[in-house]
């Protein structure tokens, strides 16, 4: 017989969760702190044809992409905006999803039919078709835009958790007696089902940063991504292989806290969900 | 039974009829018309432009292309792409086979494998071995798709040069004999499929890992091997069985994908499937060929999560007697 891992899981000993933290944390204070002592602007392009595609030298530590532009500063513009799209991504879902699921739940009858059913015919159409569709209403796409996008096409499935975590609440004794002594639903909704749903909402939420993460590249790749000349992880991935070459410190450069950061991601998901249901380990 | 089948069938109608209507609408409004790449470029004249616009019935207002694209679809038609230049149908059908070929292969490949890391996983649970593959799997998970594909060009394609990236033939193949087509199909097909096979096995083995070790504990499981069953039969005829319903589930999750293709992978790789094909007309706003390809995809994500609930059915007696939708 293997060893019960339900055993040994004391959620204190799960490493994931603080290895997570630590990974985001120490690439925001990359994106944020560092740029104050690296003076050199990720735009600038002082010879565009010269030092195009420099491999790393003492000069320019991560080397030069097509433009000559430095991939260092860069790479650190870009932390910063591809953190923040994946972070905001996650708010607008998280704050949709959350408040979605919570009327559809509590209210029930008419207002969770037609709730949900926006929801199944939103989950019906796939995600990268939406995004493709809305994200074509703009000439050029700003990382704000692109993070709020993001967001909107990923709440469905909290909303979906939420509303199940209600609807088995409803009936919860704490619940009857509120209603029986006359709180009102506003402070039902708040004070006694808010808490019970948010550990679903935050999970939901970690994976859909990682989401978040990974289609900003997608979508870059496939010419929909934040507008040039803004860098951004996903931006800056896509302009490392070309027909003949494969820029492998460019790819690098962003690759690499790319996977970290949505690797880290999932982490946390994870182990937040072995917090709450230890059987899911 | 028939109630639930009748029930399901109402459903996928109501929904994929609503996500089409949706995806009209967001088309339509979206800036731009099919014919504005070709016509708006600055040195064509107002006249030319009407007269082009009306005879594709593009100066008509929204509500009225909607009804000639819903009565259509009545007929059985799906009316004709002007993104495209054939009629929607036809386009549908060149590309829905490469869509198969490909998700099929992904698929396919994702389940075998993910099934077989997850057995050996259970198998060492605790054990260094299965945090390994654990961590490893973890990392296929949060592997962005677009990472592993330019990743995959990069080394495979550009700097070793052994498979091609791009397309789904050799631009000569139709004059090669079969047997070098097919052999060309495939070396194309090599690299987008395993793109999408990195995050789908990772999907697979940490659910399938799950049930494993769910059911290992059970009281069956160890009467079977007081019993004296062989630990080979154990985990091929009790555990998996009883660990089936994650894969069933994320089969019927993965199904309407073979239709609707990916986006993102197809396009990388300029790959002439469904994703291909619906990223084009959203470019175009062609929303008669957006819509009919959504309504498809609609139709089979009920499809999907039927065709997995029947799966469970028959895998668990115990769910035959529930009619719950």
């Amino acid at each position: 017989m293997p060893p019960d891992p339900a055993t040994r899981a004391s959620p204190w000993r799960d490493r994931r969760l603080p290895l997570g933290v630590a990974t985001l944390a120490a690439l925001a204070i990359a994106g944020l702190v560092v740029p104050l002592f690296y003076g050199i602007d990720p735009n600038a392009m002082p010879d565009p044809v010269g030092l195009a595609w420099r491999a790393p030298s003492a000069a320019h530590w991560l080397g030069t992409d097509a433009l000559g532009r430095d991939v260092l500063a860069r790479l650190l513009a870009g932390t910063r905006v591809s953190l923040g799209v994946a972070l905001l991504a996650s708010a607008v879902a998280f704050v949709v999803g959350t408040l979605w699921g919570l009327v559809a739940g509590w209210r029930g009858g008419i207002v969770d039919t037609v709730l949900m059913g926006i929801v199944d015919t939103l989950l019906a159409i796939p995600r990268v078709l939406l995004l493709l569709i809305i994200l074509g209403f703009w000439e050029a796409r700003s990382a704000l835009v692109v993070g709020v996008i993001l967001g909107l096409t990923d709440w469905m499935r909290t909303s979906r958790l939420v509303r199940a975590d209600v609807r088995a609440a409803r009936t919860a004794p704490w619940i009857v007696a509120a209603r029986a002594i006359g709180a009102s639903d506003a402070r039902i909704l708040r004070v006694h089902l808010l808490p019970v749903v948010l550990r679903q909402a935050a999970i939901a939420a970690a994976l859909a940063a990682a989401h978040a993460l990974m289609l900003e590249a997608g979508l870059a790749a496939i010419g929909l991504g934040i507008a040039v000349p803004q860098a951004s992880w996903g931006t800056m991935l896509v302009t490392a292989v070309t027909e003949v070459s494969f820029y492998w410190w460019l790819f690098a450069a962003a690759a690499v806290p790319l996977f970290a950061a949505s690797a880290a991601c999932v982490a946390i998901s994870d182990a937040a969900r072995t917090l709450l249901d230890p059987r899911a380990r | 039974m028939r109630t639930f089948l009748l029930r399901r069938l109402a459903r996928a109608v109501v929904v994929s009829g609503l996500a089409a209507s949706a995806t009209f609408a967001l088309i339509l409004a979206a800036p731009g018309d099919p014919m504005s790449a070709i016509l708006d470029a600055g040195s064509i004249d107002e006249a030319t432009r009407e007269q082009w616009r009306a005879q594709w019935a593009l100066d008509r207002s929204g509500p009225v292309r909607y009804v000639a694209w819903v009565s259509a679809v009545a007929r059985g038609e799906l009316g004709p792409s002007i993104a495209v230049g054939t009629p929607v149908s036809q386009a549908i059908a060149a590309a829905l086979p490469y869509t198969a070929l490909l998700m099929g292969t992904a698929i396919l490949l994702s389940l075998v494998l993910g099934v077989v890391i997850a057995v050996v996983q259970a198998r060492a649970a605790g054990r260094p071995r299965d945090r390994l593959l654990n961590t490893v799997m973890v990392a296929a998970v949060a592997a962005p798709e677009a990472g592993v594909a330019f990743a995959l060009i990069g080394l495979v394609a550009v700097s070793w040069g052994v498979l091609p990236a791009s397309g789904a033939h050799q631009i000569d193949a139709e004059t090669w004999g079969w047997g070098w087509r097919v052999a060309d199909l495939l070396t194309h097909l090599a690299l987008p499929a395993a793109t999408l096979t990195v995050a789908g096995t990772a999907v697979v083995a940490r659910h399938q890992r799950a049930a494993l070790l769910a059911v290992l504990p059970e009281d069956f499981v160890t009467l079977w091997r007081a019993r004296g069953m062989p630990e080979g039969a154990l985990w091929r005829r009790v555990l998996l069985r009883h660990a089936a319903a994650p894969v069933i589930t994320l089969f019927g999750l993965a199904f309407p994908a073979l239709v609707g293709g990916a986006v993102i992978v197809e396009r990388i790789f300029a790959w002439p499937g469904m994703g291909t094909l619906v990223a084009t007309g959203v470019a175009r706003r062609d929303a008669p060929l957006v819509a009919s390809c959504v309504a498809l995809t609609a139709l089979l994500v009920v499809l999907g999560s039927t065709l997995a609930d029947l799966l469970h059915r028959t895998l668990d007696p115990r769910l035959r007697d529930a009619d719950a939708d």
